[in-house]
């Protein structure tokens, strides 16, 4: 599976849980970038393209909604899915998510099971 | 305004924790000092809105630590490294619990805003417990589990 997910969290645990899910989804080691914050994520973009992010909002330097502004203003990134994995729960801040794209949203606390899921219908959404 | 119990916010906490961890907690028998006085690790978060803000604590054992840490990493217990995993443990059930508190205080309709989950050291979380001990507006709850012990201070 030639799919490529970047997990973009401050948190190292969250981190490592969203690696285990995509990994025991099937994708290899070898196509998953991480990234502590969005600025970092959109630097990861330039060098290498993914197909998927697994996004937090809550983080510092660049937050989950700078970036996704910032991803929806380059055309060369209009075709990397976005997927929220986040506390954030307001329907307004949410709903202008959706409104630049994000399709995909999952509320921690989340079930290890909830997040493999996530990443199952993201690949099939890609085939 | 919307005002929060413990025990309501016990059974939230209770709920978050067996989603993302299968980490099971009761109430402890110690008291919220003498949890304090165990736990090794602190974090804290802000929630705020231009009319309203609170907070809450986050302290834990290093055997709780362990416990979820393990579970979130698909570890064993024995292979958490506490001086590594402590501090991001702590934050992030901090930034777990600060979004359940959110949705508590007024659900998806709600401006307030999370903040980011800092590390607070022992002096700094006693005197936020002391806030709570000394006022009306706040608590703090202990619980156990299989591994150790956890101490939620939230002040609103």
């Amino acid at each position: 599976m030639n799919y490529k997910i970047l997990i973009v969290d401050d948190s190292p645990l969250l981190r490592a849980t969203a690696r285990r899910a995509v990994l025991q989804a099937g994708v290899p080691a070898a196509n998953l970038r991480e990234a502590q914050n969005g600025r970092e994520a959109l630097d990861r973009l330039k060098e290498e393209k993914a197909d998927v992010v697994l996004l937090d909002i809550n983080m510092p330097v660049m937050d989950g909604f700078q970036f996704v502004e910032h991803k929806a203003q380059d055309p060369s990134l209009a075709d990397v899915k976005v997927a929220l994995v986040t506390t954030e729960g307001n329907k307004k801040r949410l709903e202008r998510m959706t409104e630049l794209g994000v399709e995909h949203y999952l509320r921690k606390p989340f079930e290890p099971e909830e997040l493999r899921a996530l990443v199952g219908e993201l690949f099939a959404a890609g085939k | 305004m919307t005002t929060i119990t413990k025990d309501c916010f016990q059974e939230t906490l209770q709920n978050a924790l067996e989603r993302m961890a299968f980490v099971f907690v009761e109430t402890a028998e110690e008291s919220p000092g003498e949890v304090l006085a165990q736990a090794t690790f602190h974090a804290t978060i802000d929630v705020s809105s231009d009319e309203r803000s609170a907070w809450l604590t986050v302290s834990a054992t290093n055997g709780f630590v362990r416990e979820v840490a393990a579970s979130m990493m698909g570890l064993e217990t024995d292979e958490i490294d506490v001086d590594e995993h402590g501090e991001p443990t702590v934050c992030e059930l901090a930034n777990i619990f600060g979004g359940e508190l959110v949705m508590s205080l007024g659900g998806d309709e709600n401006p307030l805003r999370l903040g980011l989950p800092r590390v607070l050291n022992d002096a700094e979380v006693g005197a936020r417990i002391d806030q709570i001990s000394s006022g009306s507006e706040g608590w703090a709850l202990a619980l156990r589990s299989d591994e150790g012990l956890l101490l939620i201070g939230c002040h609103y």
